[in-house]
């Protein structure tokens, strides 16, 4: 897995290869930052490396359908959940030497657990999107659900790229505080 | 005081960076300064954060670029506006339906009794039979001027007998034939 990254790229690609060189090259462009990322989680070196190949391995084989916007967040979703596995793991190891039991934590334990949290946050997020003014709504559709860069909002609009910048800014803030004070 | 505010601005300026990176908006010389930040766990934590909006806000729905006037929120006189022609539509149906019902039900009686006057009156038509003189003969009976008003009543009824008769005849060879 350690040349995972490298891939030949001919031009040429069917649609479905495109798309994994797409994959590949955002994972060849983040994987420092999916680095550092994991090194803040995890302790050992070794450990970091484990969990980098295994996200790597996980959006080559999904490459899950979500907006280009959010593939990076996505990344390192997967590495976050990946060091967090890694310490419920170690957790589970350390608890089942202490007691001599059996116990195994398992992919549908995991998904289950998430699964709640990650619908009540959803609707959490839902709720504030309502409540920003549909403009404000618009941008932020459009720079992350459609992909659009700042400045083709701004000529879509017709809006100055500053006051976009501005209003998208301004609701990310007003979300994320939303977020942080209910997370 | 100022110093939470300070803390604020500086978590909120940090917020947007790792949104910038997130977007892949961030140049590349200052992309792996901000990598290196990464390591720190409450930088990682933050950007954790804003990883996971980021993603809840690409699932979430949006509002779609539609009309100013489908932009605004429902307003309570729409709503009303909209329930009373709901209401109206569903008493003119009631209505149109009582109505059918009631014509249905009309148009039944008279066509039973009207369909047996047909017949009657037909029968007055058709026959030959039902004319006085023959009527008279076939009796027994002459038609004298002394008593005429009695003998025309009497012979308008037993012509309507008759022909009442008549019909069954008819009706009975129809079936029998």
């Amino acid at each position: 897995m350690s040349d995972s990254g490298s891939f030949d790229d001919d031009g040429t690609q069917p649609p479905t290869e495109g798309i994994e060189v797409q994959w590949r090259e955002l994972i060849e462009e983040v994987r420092p930052g999916l680095r550092s990322f994991l090194t803040a989680k995890l302790p050992q070196a070794a450990d970091v490396e484990d969990c980098l190949q295994t996200v790597i391995l996980a959006a080559l084989e999904s490459r899950p359908q979500i907006p280009e916007s959010a593939r990076r967040a996505w990344l390192f979703r997967v590495a976050s959940n990946e060091a967090a596995l890694y310490w419920r793991k170690k957790k589970t190891t350390d608890r089942v030497l202490e007691k001599h039991g059996q116990y195994h934590v398992t992919a549908d334990e995991r998904t289950a657990a998430n699964t709640f949290e990650t619908k009540e946050t959803a609707d959490r997020i839902q709720r504030a999107i309502s409540e920003l003014s549909p403009d404000v709504q618009r941008i932020v559709r459009m720079r992350i659900q459609e992909n659009l860069t700042f400045q083709q909002i701004a000529d879509q609009l017709g809006t100055p790229l500053g006051t976009v910048l501005t209003r998208m800014r301004r609701a990310m803030e007003r979300l994320r505080n939303q977020f942080k004070d209910q997370a | 005081m100022s110093n939470d505010r300070s803390d604020d601005d500086a978590e909120q300026k940090l917020a947007d960076r790792c949104l910038t990176y997130l977007l892949g908006e961030m140049p590349t010389a200052e992309r792996a300064e901000f990598e290196q930040q990464l390591c720190d766990p409450d930088v990682a934590s933050l950007f954790e954060r804003e990883s996971q909006l980021l993603l809840e806000l690409a699932d979430a729905k949006t509002h779609s670029p539609a009309p100013p006037s489908a932009a605004a929120p429902p307003s309570n006189a729409f709503s009303a506006t909209r329930r009373v022609g709901w209401l109206m539509a569903l008493g003119a149906a009631v209505l149109l339906l009582v109505g059918v019902a009631w014509q249905a039900n009309q148009s039944g009686d008279d066509r039973g009794n009207g369909s047996m006057e047909l017949r009657i009156a037909q029968a007055w038509a058709d026959s030959p039979i039902l004319s006085s003189d023959v009527l008279g003969d076939e009796l027994g009976w002459t038609v004298e001027d002394d008593g005429q008003d009695e003998t025309d009543e009497l012979t308008d009824s037993i012509d309507w007998m008759v022909a009442a008769v008549e019909v069954d005849n008819v009706e009975d060879g129809r079936n029998d034939g």
